[in-house]
């Protein structure tokens, strides 16, 4: 099955709903979006880390470092009350986007 | 965004940690991808590589992190600092032009807000100047507060909770005696009076000299938290009559003689010890520092019959206070507003002070609370004219930086190529342009602070001391430093952002080599040359007109000196007497006193004569209408208006005022106050045209005396007993209209002149000493005739004038040289393949050399005939300050214009002349 490229923008929505659910490091982010999107959305990984250092930047997500499930100390990474405001945010806007897509493909 | 600043601050200064925490989390990453796929069986060396592979650039990745957390904002700051400076000091001469322009907008601008914050913004000399408040009375409906009377100040005092001190201040003029020592009021000749040509008059010494005393309740200066800086200040209820000296009056009057503590002053002729000096510049709540402080209590002493502490009806004082620690103005204008209705119900109802009025408390500053329209206006004005100077600065410098960006075109489009970012060049070129605006600004700071120096202190130190002793502090502080650094910061943006986008512009520097190639005759006279072109012609206009406006009133001020009024200049010493309102001296008193000292001065040797009468260019012009028939009194009929003056019978001889016909008085005529006039020629031509004057009759009318002192004249009607030749007493650019004397009586007194048999000046110390011993209280004034010419009003004004529209001149002669040297230099390196290619196919260097200025010349003319016709206008408006100088001067309009030429010529040689040093083959091998 051929993997879709992530459309610009949709990263940023994506880290943040991981996150949604727990703190995570960065490897297990991207592999948690491709398990999630059953292999069909691929993160440039070498994308991710600027994305979430743009994220810490403005607050919506905080870093601490901690102990990784095979022993190792690894940047984790946790919604902020303002990061998940945004999250709300972007699905708000997302959800419409995709509608008003899916409606105009239909029509036309 | 707090967390936004410490990310960006925390990636500035722990640079190694925040590097190692990235280099970790990525290896981390790769580590768990790696095993990810030893997992699924591949061997590590192939698990390692597609790791990589699936990852990407790690190096870009990391770049890419830095810019995502802000670290690169921060460094490339610092980096384009570093570049720019770099830049700069590449190309000195352009920096040092440029650094020049900005200072002499951002100095204009500096000075204007160093003025104002050292006046409107001046908080009260004291300890914690926030919590003292001046309280404002005004009458409902009127707007103009009043004073308070003593009794009202006591009753705020004794009653109030908010204050911690409520004092209570007034002024006025005393005549300082008993000084001992020659006077030293005058400052010693230099400064700007002396670079103007113009003076003051001149104490004479030994009399008594005239002060200004700030009258104070003793609580001033402890409610102020101000300790003297010598002795003591004034204690509750002084018994004795004390006096605190200011610093600056003591400093210039006793040279700082320390010995004065202690010493009697007689002021108004009562003595006074002299408990204190304050500090230096201390003014307090007065506009300037006065000569001595005295409690409010010496007012018996010093004003006869004045006593403000037992006399409700004498609203003396202005009030101010210090509010206590926990109170509010608020709070201090809702209890003095009750308490000033408490006084006005003690007063019978129906009299002034009785009247409902409003109270207000607001922040004092020496120079009022309220800026009054006409302040706000002047500081709009001024605002609005120095903010032009800073935008024809900009301008001009922009157009220098046009030029150099146009030279940097290749390293531009190279940076472009390697592909940095159009944001990230305008941002560099930016911080270029501020880091040149703020140099500018530091000097442009310095330069203000000094020329204020220099007018502060020349100007404090040129005036009589009965105005105040000039006290502006025009040190720079915080809020200047502030000031300076936004209005440079502005400029930089203002002259670099223009040059920064048209630099950066891909496509202009992609076609720059098109653009250099176009040699057919110039480049494109495109919209943006135009503009400059018109901006050029109107400097070069705008300066000439202020230049040639200059040339004029300097020729003229110089012409009126050298020029011949009608009456002796050289030898006349003309005394003015000051007699302070608190001696109380009645006409009879002071009449007998000026009589008896002119009886004095007669006898001092090297006197020839004294005369009284009006000073001829002293002012105090009179002026009456004159009619011919008595039956013209009631018609409405318009009559004759001529200037008269009362004078001694020797007057025209003292003065040699030659009579061309008939006589002058007699002392007879003087005793007996006869009705007889001597009228000028003038005045005679235009009653009696082509008649003989002599014998004829004149009616005055006491009503229709213009700035007279509407006293009735001794006659109604005066005969005419001789004719006096022309002269320029009244205004020194033109003749007396008409002018008529009439003989003073002996229970009048005028004016005096002195004639001296040679110089009047060595008379000043014996004449000031015999008026000393006449009346020591009276203060008496000295000038030469000769000096009071250069006193004149049109002399005065024309100087300066002179001297503004000099300095305004020059600076806007600066401003459009640099305007010239960039546009030259942008065109210089626009065409330099141009003129490689000419001087390949032979033209000399002369040649091009001649090209390029006839081509810069050509804005520079127009401005140039433009301005020959804006002078032309403004000249004519300027005729009665000329003197005689025509206002059509060819030689204020030659020079003027012919150092304006050679001021353009140099400043568009220098960049021409890079032009003719273009080597043909490298200007050809860039093809």
């Amino acid at each position: 099955m051929p993997r879709i490229d992530l459309p610009q923008g949709t990263l940023d929505l994506l880290i943040l709903r991981t996150l949604g659910l727990e703190a995570q490091h960065g490897w297990a982010i991207s592999e948690r979006i491709q398990q999630i999107s059953s292999d069909v959305l691929r993160v440039q990984q070498g994308s991710l880390y600027p994305a979430l250092h743009r994220l810490e930047r403005r607050g919506w997500i905080k870093a601490r470092w901690g102990t990784s499930e095979n022993n190792r100390r690894a940047k984790y990474y946790e919604l902020t009350k303002a990061g998940r405001r945004q999250l709300e945010v972007e699905k708000d806007a997302w959800d419409k986007l995709t509608a008003a897509v899916a409606q105009v493909l239909g029509t036309a | 965004m707090l967390s936004d600043l410490w990310i960006r601050v925390r990636a500035l200064l722990r640079r190694k940690t925040v590097e190692k925490e990235l280099e970790d989390e990525l290896r981390f990453h790769l580590e768990r991808e790696v095993e990810k796929y030893v997992q699924r069986g591949l061997s590590r060396e192939d698990a390692q590589r597609l790791a990589r592979v699936e990852f990407g650039g790690v190096e870009l990745a990391k770049e890419e992190c830095r810019d995502a957390r802000g670290l690169a904002w921060l460094e490339t700051v610092w980096q384009d600092l570093r570049f720019g400076l770099r830049m700069l000091g590449k190309n000195p001469s352009f920096t040092a032009l440029a650094i020049f322009a900005l200072a002499v907008g951002t100095a204009t601008n500096t000075a204007v807000f160093t003025a104002f914050n050292a006046t409107a913004l001046r908080p009260i000399q004291s300890t914690d100047p926030g919590r003292i408040v001046a309280v404002y009375r005004s009458a409902v409906g009127d707007v103009n507060p009043t004073a308070f009377n003593y009794a009202d100040y006591l009753y705020f005092r004794e009653h109030n909770r908010s204050f911690e001190g409520l004092f209570a201040a007034s002024g006025t003029d005393v005549s300082v005696s008993d000084l001992g020592g020659a006077s030293s009021r005058n400052a010693p000749a230099g400064g700007i009076t002396s670079l103007l040509g113009i003076r003051f008059f001149e104490q004479l010494g030994g009399t008594a000299e005239l002060g200004r005393a700030a009258m104070v309740s003793e609580n001033y200066f402890s409610t102020l938290g101000i300790a003297p800086f010598m002795g003591r200040s004034f204690a509750d209820h002084e018994s004795d009559p004390v006096a605190m000296l200011s610093y600056n009056f003591w400093a210039r009057r006793f040279k700082s003689d320390a010995s004065m503590v202690g010493k009697t002053l007689k002021l108004n002729g009562k003595p006074f010890t002299v408990i204190g000096i304050t500090p230096k510049d201390f003014i307090g709540t007065y506009p300037n520092a006065p000569s001595v402080w005295l409690p409010v209590s010496a007012f018996p002493l010093i004003e006869v019959g004045r006593d403000p502490l037992h006399n409700s009806n004498d609203e003396c004082c202005g009030i101010y206070g210090r509010l206590k620690g926990d109170s509010t103005k608020d709070q201090a204008q809702a209890e003095l507003t009750v308490l000033a209705d408490e006084i006005r119900r003690s007063y019978p109802s129906g009299s002034q002070t009785s009247r409902p009025v409003t109270i207000s408390v607001e922040s004092a500053s020496p120079f009022g609370a309220h800026p009054s329209p006409e302040a706000i206006t002047m500081l709009a004005a001024l605002m609005s004219a120095v903010g032009l100077v800073l935008l024809i600065a900009c301008a001009n410098v922009a157009g220098l930086q046009l030029a150099r960006s146009a030279a940097r075109r290749r390293e531009i489009s190279l940076r472009l190529a390697l592909g940095a970012s159009r944001g990230r060049l305008i941002q560099q070129l930016l911080t270029e342009a501020s880091l040149l605006a703020v140099m500018a600004g530091g000097a442009g700071l310095l330069a203000s602070w000094f020329a204020e120096r220099f007018l502060e202190t020349s100007v404090a130190g040129a005036l009589p001391p009965e105005w105040g002793f000039l006290a502006i502090n025009v040190n720079p502080d915080l809020r200047v430093f502030a000031y300076t650094l936004a209005v440079s910061l502005v400029a930089g943006i203002l002259f670099g952002l223009a040059p920064a986008l048209e630099a950066s512009n891909p496509d202009l520097a992609s076609t720059s080599k098109e653009d250099g190639s176009n040699f057919a005759g110039s480049a494109k006279p495109g919209r943006g040359r135009r503009l400059r072109h018109f901006f050029i012609a109107a400097q070069v206009a705008v300066c000439l007109v202020l230049l040639i406006a200059a040339g004029l009133l300097a020729r003229g001020s110089a012409r009126a000196v050298r020029l011949d009024p009608g009456f002796e200049t050289k030898k006349i010493l003309a005394l003015d007497f000051e007699i302070p309102p608190g001696l109380g001296y009645d006409a009879g008193k002071m009449t007998a006193t000026v009589h008896e000292m002119v009886q004095r001065f007669k006898t001092v040797p090297g006197v020839t004569d004294v005369a009284e009468g009006r000073v001829p260019l002293g002012g105090g012009l009179r002026s009456t209408k004159v009619l011919l028939d008595p039956s013209e009194k009631e018609s409405n009929l318009p009559a004759p208006v001529l200037y008269y003056s009362y004078v001694s019978p020797n007057y025209f001889e003292t003065l040699s005022i030659p009579i061309v016909r008939g006589r002058t008085f007699t002392e007879d005529e003087a005793r007996t106050s006869a009705p007889v006039t001597v009228i000028s020629e003038a005045a005679a031509k235009k009653l009696w045209p082509g008649q003989d004057p002599i014998g004829k009759r004149v009616m005055l009318d006491a009503r229709s005396q213009f700035h007279g002192f509407q006293q009735s004249f001794p006659s109604e009607t005066f005969q005419v007993i001789g004719v006096s030749k022309d002269m320029r007493s009244a205004w020194l650019n033109e003749i007396d209209p008409g002018f008529f004397a009439i003989p003073l009586a002996p229970d009048q007194y005028a004016e005096v002149m002195i004639r001296a048999q040679t110089d009047p000046k060595a008379l000043m110390a014996a004449v000031g000493r015999e008026a000393k011993e006449v009346d020591p209280n009276v203060v008496v004034y000295a000038e030469t005739l000769d000096g009071l010419m250069t006193m004149n009003p049109g002399f005065v004004i024309s100087r300066v004038a002179t001297v503004f529209s000099t300095v305004i001149g020059l600076l806007g002669l600066v401003l459009a040289a640099v305007g010239i040297y960039g546009m030259v230099s942008y065109v210089v390196v626009l065409r330099t393949h141009e003129v490689g290619v000419r001087m390949a196919l032979g033209a000399a260097r002369g040649d091009v050399l001649s090209l390029i200025l006839r081509q810069s010349a050509k804005p520079v003319v127009i401005g140039l005939f433009v301005g020959l016709g804006g002078s032309v206008v403004v000249s004519r408006l300027l005729s009665s300050f000329l003197f005689g100088i025509s206002s059509l001067d060819p030689v204020a309009f030659g020079s003027v214009s012919l150092f304006l030429m050679c001021v353009a010529l140099t400043a568009s040689y220098f960049p021409a002349r890079r032009a003719t040093r273009v080597d043909p083959m490298v200007a050809l091998r860039y093809e």
